[in-house]
């Protein structure tokens, strides 16, 4: 547990308005504004087919994180029954040029409005390289995993320790360039964290004014990388899968 | 004012005595249930209540069974979330392992430990397990500008935390924390017991002198 109880903020919350071109393959600018007009935010969001890599691209060269060093803390991604993107949440570290340690946080609005900010830390959480889990994260077959028409939640998060996986409890799957390979079972025995990508199925519902949300675990994702990691990965057969 | 919405999540047992393979340990940590909540009422914004629930496989004792939890907790103000006036004032999440129907719930570990102020990177590690065994779960996470307290006792078998929000920007932006525990409590074979409750509270403030908390709570039940 690191101790020291006064970082310094190293810049206020900015809000960003991104429009970035898709359909194109290229990124636009960001605009530094406080209250986006309407006809600045053209962001195509949708959980088939996020270019993760891209808005990566943005965030790296926005945040002053030096690009060798950034690391993912934590990744939500919240997507309605047509794929629409409502939330993406995104924690990573870095360190800036002059070798500042960076806690970097990122939250996309339904909208498209990007809402950043970074503070100085004295210590950041060991990780990987965001773009070994974006650039695999973007291409999760969702419709292959969870069906058509599915509101879907998106968890990445890290864990260390003597952990095993089995797909008796859920369907496990390596993910691999937009394939998925199914799993029986995989154990870490590690102080190296690894990643978990789980997908939940949405249910939600709104009463007397109040939003709810319940989801259901459908399934555990590890990339090729993490899995490295582990002490026993174990391949489904394929008549169990 | 308060609102607390309620959840009950049965999970299945699962460990069933693992091999010990390679440089495996003797036991490992095996998930149980996973799932996530959010709890949002305009205008004072939302309550996130997730958790990771783990049971120890080869555990080393015939009598007891062994359980740990991870728990995400966040809150977003209403000021981000619905443009609104109200901000975060204070985040609590109780772990009540006394709440189990197992019989004689021992809370064993839990983190962070102690009172922490500040932006900082915060290690939690627990680990569970008798006669030698000692299997770990461990993660980090970054905490805002915000003091934490522990408030967890052993003698009421439950891990508590609350999280106070400090500064302007982070009482209008979404804060949280990653706090953790272990568990023992008497094995069972068959039926369905509850494991623990699991809840989380996010106060938020007006400015007027006018707070209104919304509670989320998992009841946990585990079916052999």
């Amino acid at each position: 547990m690191s101790e020291d109880p006064s970082p310094k903020k190293k810049r206020p919350l900015i809000v960003l308005a991104v429009s970035i071109v898709f359909a194109a393959g290229a990124l636009s600018t960001l605009l530094l504004i406080y209250e986006p007009p309407s006809t600045a935010v053209s962001i195509r969001q949708n959980i088939h087919g996020l270019p993760l890599s891209e808005v990566w691209a943005v965030l790296e060269e926005q945040s002053g994180v030096e690009n060798a060093t950034a690391a993912l803390g934590r990744l939500r991604l919240v997507a309605a029954d047509d794929g629409s993107l409502e939330l993406l949440y995104m924690e990573f570290y870095g360190d800036d040029e002059d070798g500042q340690h960076l806690w970097c946080r990122v939250r996309v609005s339904p909208l498209g409005v990007v809402t950043w900010d970074s503070q100085t830390i004295d210590k950041v959480a060991a990780g990987d390289h965001p773009l070994l889990l974006l650039s695999e994260i973007e291409r999760i077959p969702y419709r292959e995993l969870i069906g058509e028409n599915v509101g879907v939640i998106v968890d990445v998060d890290a864990n260390a320790g003597d952990l095993e996986y089995y797909a008796r409890y859920k369907p496990l799957f390596a993910l691999h360039q937009g394939e998925v390979t199914p799993l029986e079972r995989v154990a870490f025995s590690t102080d190296e964290p690894f990643y978990n990508i789980a997908l939940f199925c949405r249910r939600g519902s709104v009463s007397d004014g109040y939003t709810t949300e319940e989801t259901t675990h459908c399934c555990t994702l590890f990339t090729l990388h993490d899995l490295a990691k582990a002490e026993i990965v174990e391949n489904r057969s394929a008549e169990a899968a | 004012m308060r609102m607390i919405g309620y959840d009950v999540n049965i999970v299945n047992s699962q460990p069933g005595g693992t091999e010990q393979t390679g440089t495996l340990a003797l036991s490992e940590w095996v998930p149980l249930g996973r799932n996530t909540a959010d709890y949002y009422l305009s205008p004072y914004g939302g309550v996130t209540n997730n958790y990771e629930l783990w049971q120890l496989s080869s555990d080393g004792d015939n009598t007891r069974d062994w359980f740990a939890i991870k728990h995400i907790f966040a809150m977003e103000p209403g000021c981000q979330v619905y443009n609104s006036s109200w901000t975060n004032k204070k985040g609590t999440m109780l772990h009540d392992w006394a709440a189990g129907t197992f019989g004689s719930p021992e809370l064993y570990e839990w983190g962070p430990l102690g009172t922490i102020s500040g932006t900082q990177t915060i290690d939690v590690s627990i680990t569970g397990g008798t006669g030698g065994v000692s299997t770990t779960l461990s993660w980090s996470y970054t905490q805002p500008e915000v003091t934490t307290y522990d408030r967890s006792s052993t003698a009421t078998e439950k891990a508590k935390w609350e999280m106070n929000f400090n500064s302007d920007a982070s009482k209008r932006s979404t804060g949280g924390m990653i706090p953790g525990s272990t568990a023992s409590v008497v094995q069972h074979s068959s039926g369905t017991y509850r494991i623990l409750n699991l809840q989380a509270d996010g106060q938020f403030y007006n400015g007027l002198l006018t707070y209104h908390t919304l509670s989320h709570v998992w009841n946990i039940d585990l079916l052999y």
